[in-house]
């Protein structure tokens, strides 16, 4: 382990990368001062196996792996010298890395003062640093290296504690990254329950060495800690007064009675001030506390809470909330469907507004109590119930908001109006009239002609997004989905918000029993009738920092302190890493674990990167090399070039090459579809046919004809041609021959014939048998067989007792002396002979075949 | 015709060389007997080829002193001279192409490659038996196959040898010459110029009478001083195989290895009934030509 410590040190590493570099140049040099070499034939008869040289013969400078070496020394030295970021390494072989986290968290703060504890850190790691890379982090501040002690101490004095708490696995993990390889890890901390319970430090230790370092004298017992349990404003019964829950708590059960003093603060004014009270044996005390509504200053609405007693941990006496402004009367104007609550539409709205801290009052219908009414800064209708508007629908409203001087006394603006269906599906015509009579100019009671057709909700959404009101809720462009349309007069400050589904859980209408509240509440809010207490978003009880980001973690600084933080429950010692004392340091330097198993990933990136360029570079220079053989002269580049962007797709194919046969020629597609699909050969679909033998008949390397006679001139002479041609190479296939004709072709002055072996039957074995498919046997006329000519080893000629090409073509013919005529079978014919004509015997090494052919027959 | 002096080598051996003793020793070898016809036909008397005069027989074909001596008409009919059939083969396998134009600059003096050589002892040899009316036949041995060259008369051999001396004794004027394996040849007396390194010659005829093996390697073949340790030698046939100058100078590992080589050739020629003659470039003409004389 120490050995590969001592080989990884960047300095080694340097080293060795330049004595390698040095190494691989040499060789090269080497290998290219090869031996002049020079051939001698007589070697052949040579046996002095002793001392010859080595078989390896160097025909090349090895121009590659030079390159390979190059780009794997760069990549050494690159990632040798470069690292992508600081990475915190012992630089001497012979030290170890030490890291220190303190723990800045409240609880810590019960036990020791700061300055303390920052002194207590500088001594520890002016102790540590002799033989050691030391590393310090904390709670609230990250990973860095440390040169002495002065530093750490000015780093934690500038850190201070905490408001938030901390989990120590949690702050550790986060760390991690910018931490790496730590051999000995030291915990700066108290035994407190909250900060240990998720840290598994025993899985650590095997890792590396953990110690605890207490954080102060916890010898000393600690006091009696106070703090706030939960402090939630509550609905009050009166609108001018702010009324709040308290709960104070103590740590553990109380040995005798404590007192102290509640202050409530609003900026510099005091707003509340009362004892309290936990007697001995309890731990809880419950306060209600409220204050005028008028006492509250205007501007800053945060509550600074605190509690004025001597106890353990003064951070958490001290705790912060948003003022709440006090809740407005709400009247639901609903037409009760019945006794029981299902039947009553306005239900659940009342009971979900009273959760939410409103007074709910409910009316039938407004009648002439329109006076009354005004004083309720909410209305909430429902309506579309088909008994009629009543009275709900007050056309005085209209005239509040044309002229809010004719609204009664005491009142400043008419009140917001929420309307709404009572169901879904509700009279929607009825709604609509409603509407138009709270909206209405002029006062006008009639049914604007606009609503008399309206029957369903689409057509109220219709309307209501026609009359240009603003659309709450659902997507852009997608009215249907709104929830209510919302239109306020800006004179008289008069709102309407009308809404399109009813104000009760409706599955119908999408509205579930959680929907409500949320809807509710996000509109009450939005409307500014609703005002957060608790739980407080701008002061959180974060249990721990070192989770939140950079930007949380800075107002964590004026964080309410968690309860887990408060409660300063102790962990047992043995429960905890082992303790550090000063005394241990200099005996368990020596002796410090460290990590065996290193991680092999850079090296494996840094293989695969040389892997690939030297394939790169491989396939590159072997192209090039390539291209250099084939191009010896600018010429051929030029042709090559020109040939790249010039010549139109290169294609081979075989021709039908036919002489004599009945135009029009039948196209041979399927034939075509068939050689490609089962073979590599293109076969082209459209036969090249000519009545008689010419120049043109030659070119190509097979050539068909109809009968024999096609070979023959006007006076029965054989063309010179023919000969020629086959003797080069060609194949020729004659159709519809008989032992009659043959042989009045071979006494047409056909001394070619004569000379050679002749006419011979083609042999079940034969290699026309098994070129691609295997055939059993080949169908044969009544007396006629098929029958072959063959020439310099090869099948030169081959006499068909029928036509082939009939059977096969896209317009088959039918074969008289065959009878049925089989495609499939003539296809396979065909694909035979054709690559026997092209390949001829190429299966001939394949000696198993005859042995196949054996058995199928 | 020049007169070849002693001290002229095989190097510059040419068809016009030919020793007028020794065309003189061809002509009248009893051995050259052979199965071929000339077209010339000579009156004959011995008694095998006399009958008596039948009406119509031409009258020159009497002899006149028979009837002068026994008043009966003698026709004394004409004899048929028979000549030999005389097939050379020269290797052109690649080995006998040695030294080739990368090895050439890399050796001590300048060498006619061995294929030159049995150019050049080929044409003499047609040269010499054409002019003794045999029918000669060239075959050029590749490591394609055999291949013929027809020689027609003796002019047309010099004019052959004339052509290859202006290209060089390359191969490719060697081949240009040639054409493919010819139907079945049973000669007379056969010669094989070989180095005989590329393996021992295919069965090329079914029956020779007198055959020849002239075992050919090229002078620095055969003399290992100009071998050093500066250079390494290969070959890479059949198998491949790389020496230093020292391995195979010391001790005199390399001339012990070849003339072990040699005599195991000419014991096997011996074992077949074929005459072995050991050449090479630096061996004078005239030896060469008294070891063919009097080997006849």
């Amino acid at each position: 382990m120490t050995g590969l410590a001592l080989i990884l040190t960047p300095s080694i590493m340097t080293v060795l990368v330049t004595v390698a570099a040095a190494f691989g140049l040499f060789l090269w040099w080497l290998l290219r001062r090869r031996r002049q070499r020079i051939r001698l034939p007589t070697l052949r008869i040579m046996e002095l196996e002793n001392r010859r040289l080595p078989r390896l013969i160097w025909t090349f400078p090895p121009w590659i792996a030079f390159a390979c070496f190059v780009a794997t020394a760069l990549s050494f030295a690159f990632f040798s010298a470069r690292p992508a970021r600081p990475v915190l390494i012992p630089t001497h072989p012979d030290e170890h890395r030490v890291h220190i986290f303190v723990d800045l968290s409240p609880s810590v703060a019960s036990a020791v003062k700061i300055e303390d504890l920052a002194a207590r850190v500088a001594k520890l790691i002016d102790q540590l640093r002799v033989n050691n890379q030391v590393t310090l982090s904390g709670s609230s501040f990250g990973v860095q290296e440390v040169l002495d002690g002065q530093a750490a101490e000015r780093q934690i004095l500038a850190a201070g504690f905490h408001r938030g708490g901390v989990h120590l696995g949690e702050a550790l993990k986060t760390q991690t990254p910018e931490l790496g390889d730590v051999d000995r890890l030291m915990l700066v901390s108290d035994r407190d329950q909250h900060s240990w319970e998720d840290l598994n430090w025993s899985f650590l230790q095997e890792s590396m060495e953990i110690f605890r370092v207490p954080a102060g004298n916890e010898a000393h017992k600690r006091d009696v800690n106070f703090f706030f349990q939960t402090v939630r404003g509550v609905p009050s019964s009166d609108n001018a007064r702010q009324e709040w829950d308290v709960e104070i708590a103590a740590n553990r059960p109380l040995d005798q009675d404590r007192e102290g003093a509640l202050e409530v603060r609003k900026g510099e004014k005091v707003l509340f001030e009362s004892p309290w009270r936990i007697p001995k044996g309890k731990e809880r005390a419950q306060l209600r506390v409220g204050w005028p509504e008028n006492d509250a200053a205007p501007g800053a609405d945060t509550l600074e809470w605190r509690l004025e007693i001597a106890d353990a941990l003064d951070a958490d006496n001290l705790y912060r909330t948003h003022s709440v402004g006090t809740r407005p009367d709400v009247l639901v104007l609903s037409d009760p469907g019945g006794e029981r609550f299902l039947e009553d539409p306005a239900h659940h709205l009342e009971v979900t507004l009273d959760v939410l801290g409103f007074q709910v009052s409910r009316w039938d219908r407004l009648d002439n109590n329109w006076k009354a009414a005004a004083a309720f800064p909410l209305w909430i209708v429902q309506g579309g119930t088909g008994r009629g508007l009543g009275a709900s629908c007050p056309t005085v409203y209209a005239q509040w908001r044309r002229d809010p001087r004719t609204l009664p006394e005491g009142v400043k603006k008419p009140p917001v109006v929420w309307l709404s269906p009572f169901d879904e599906p509700a009279n929607y015509r009825e709604l609509c009239h409603c509407y138009a009579r709270l909206t209405a100019e002029d006062g006008n009671e009639t049914m604007p002609s606009y609503c008399e057709d309206v029957q369903t909700r689409d057509q109220w959404v219709g309307v209501l997004k026609s009359l240009g009101a603003r659309q709450i809720g659902g997507d852009v462009g997608d009215f249907s989905g709104a929830i209510a349309w919302h239109r306020k007069d800006d004179k008289s400050g008069a709102e309407v918000l009308a809404f399109t589904v009813p104000l009760r859980p409706r599955l119908a209408a999408g509205m579930t029993y959680g929907d409500l509240p949320r809807v509710l509440r996000s509109l009450l809010r939005w409307q500014g009738f609703l005002k957060d207490s608790s739980p407080d978003d701008s002061w959180p009880r974060p249990a721990d920092i070192s989770a939140l980001n950079a930007e949380e973690k800075a107002s964590a600084h004026d964080a309410n302190v968690p309860a887990g933080e408060s409660l300063l429950v102790d962990y047992d010692d043995a429960l905890l890493p082992p303790l550090w004392t000063d005394a241990e340091s200099a005996a368990s330097g020596a002796a410090m674990l460290r990590r065996d198993e290193s991680d092999p990933m850079p090296w494996l990136h840094i293989l695969a990167v040389v892997i690939l360029g030297a394939t790169l570079l491989e396939a590159t220079f072997k192209i090039s090399r390539k291209l250099r053989q084939g191009l010896k002269s600018r010429a051929s580049v030029l042709i090559l070039l020109g040939g790249l962007f010039a010549a139109e797709q290169g294609r081979a194919e075989i021709v039908l090459n036919l002489v004599g046969y009945p135009e029009p020629v039948s196209s041979v597609m399927r034939l075509a579809r068939e050689v490609a699909g089962r073979t590599s050969i293109d076969l082209a679909p459209t036969p090249q046919n000519t009545p008689a033998l010419n120049a043109k008949t030659w070119e190509q390397p097979w050539l068909w004809v109809r009968t024999p006679r096609q070979l023959l001139d006007e006076k029965g002479r054989l063309a010179p041609e023919v000969a020629d041609w086959v003797k080069r190479g060609g194949f020729l296939v004659i159709e519809n021959a008989n032992d009659r004709t043959l042989d009045k072709l071979t006494a047409a002055g056909f001394p070619f014939l004569k000379e050679n072996e002749g006419w011979k039957p083609i042999p079940p074995d034969h290699e026309l048998m098994r070129s691609f498919h295997l055939l059993d046997a080949l169908p044969v006329c009544p007396g006629q067989v098929w029958q072959g000519f063959h020439f310099d080893e090869r099948l030169a000629m081959l006499a068909i007792p029928y036509s082939l090409l009939d059977q096969v073509v896209d317009q088959p013919k039918p074969v008289p002396c065959l009878g049925s005529t089989d495609p499939e079978r003539g296809t396979r014919i065909f694909i035979n002979l054709l690559m026997v004509a092209l390949a001829t015997d190429y299966k001939k090494d394949q000696i198993h075949l005859p042995e196949i052919l054996k058995r199928l027959r | 015709m020049t007169t070849a002096s002693a001290e002229v080598t095989l190097a510059a051996l040419d068809p016009r060389d030919a020793d007028e003793r020794h065309y003189n020793r061809t002509k009248t070898s009893p051995r050259y007997h052979g199965s071929f016809f000339l077209r010339m036909r000579r009156p004959s008397r011995t008694p095998a080829f006399s009958r008596r005069y039948v009406a119509g027989d031409p009258i020159r074909l009497i002899d006149w002193r028979a009837f002068a001596r026994t008043d009966q008409l003698i026709i004394r009919e004409q004899r048929e001279e028979a000549s030999a059939r005389v097939a050379i083969v020269l290797d052109a396998r690649d080995s006998m192409q040695w030294p080739d134009a990368e090895t050439r600059p890399h050796l001590p003096a300048a060498v006619p490659t061995k294929l030159e050589i049995a150019c050049r002892i080929g044409a003499y040899l047609s040269f010499t038996h054409g002019k003794s009316g045999d029918d000669v036949r060239l075959f050029i041995l590749t490591d394609e196959g055999l291949r013929t060259i027809a020689v027609a008369s003796s002019s047309a051999v010099l004019s052959l040898f004339t052509y290859w001396e202006h290209e060089g004794f390359s191969l490719a004027s060697v081949l240009a010459q040639s054409e493919d394996r010819p139907a079945t040849y049973n000669p007379d007396v056969g010669y094989l110029i070989s180095d005989v390194l590329s393996g021992p010659p295919p069965k090329i005829f079914e029956q020779v009478r007198v055959s020849w093996i002239l075992h050919l390697l090229s002078s620095l073949e055969v003399e290992t001083a100009w071998l050093h340790d500066e250079h390494s030698y290969f070959e890479s046939q059949p198998v491949a195989k790389e020496y230093l100058g020292s391995a195979l100078t010391t001790g005199g590992a390399y001339n012990q290895r070849l003339g072990a080589w040699r005599r195991e050739v000419e014991a096997t020629a011996e074992q077949s009934s074929d005459r072995y003659l050991f050449l090479t470039d630096q061996t004078p003409i005239r030896s060469f030509q008294e070891a063919i004389g009097a080997m006849e």
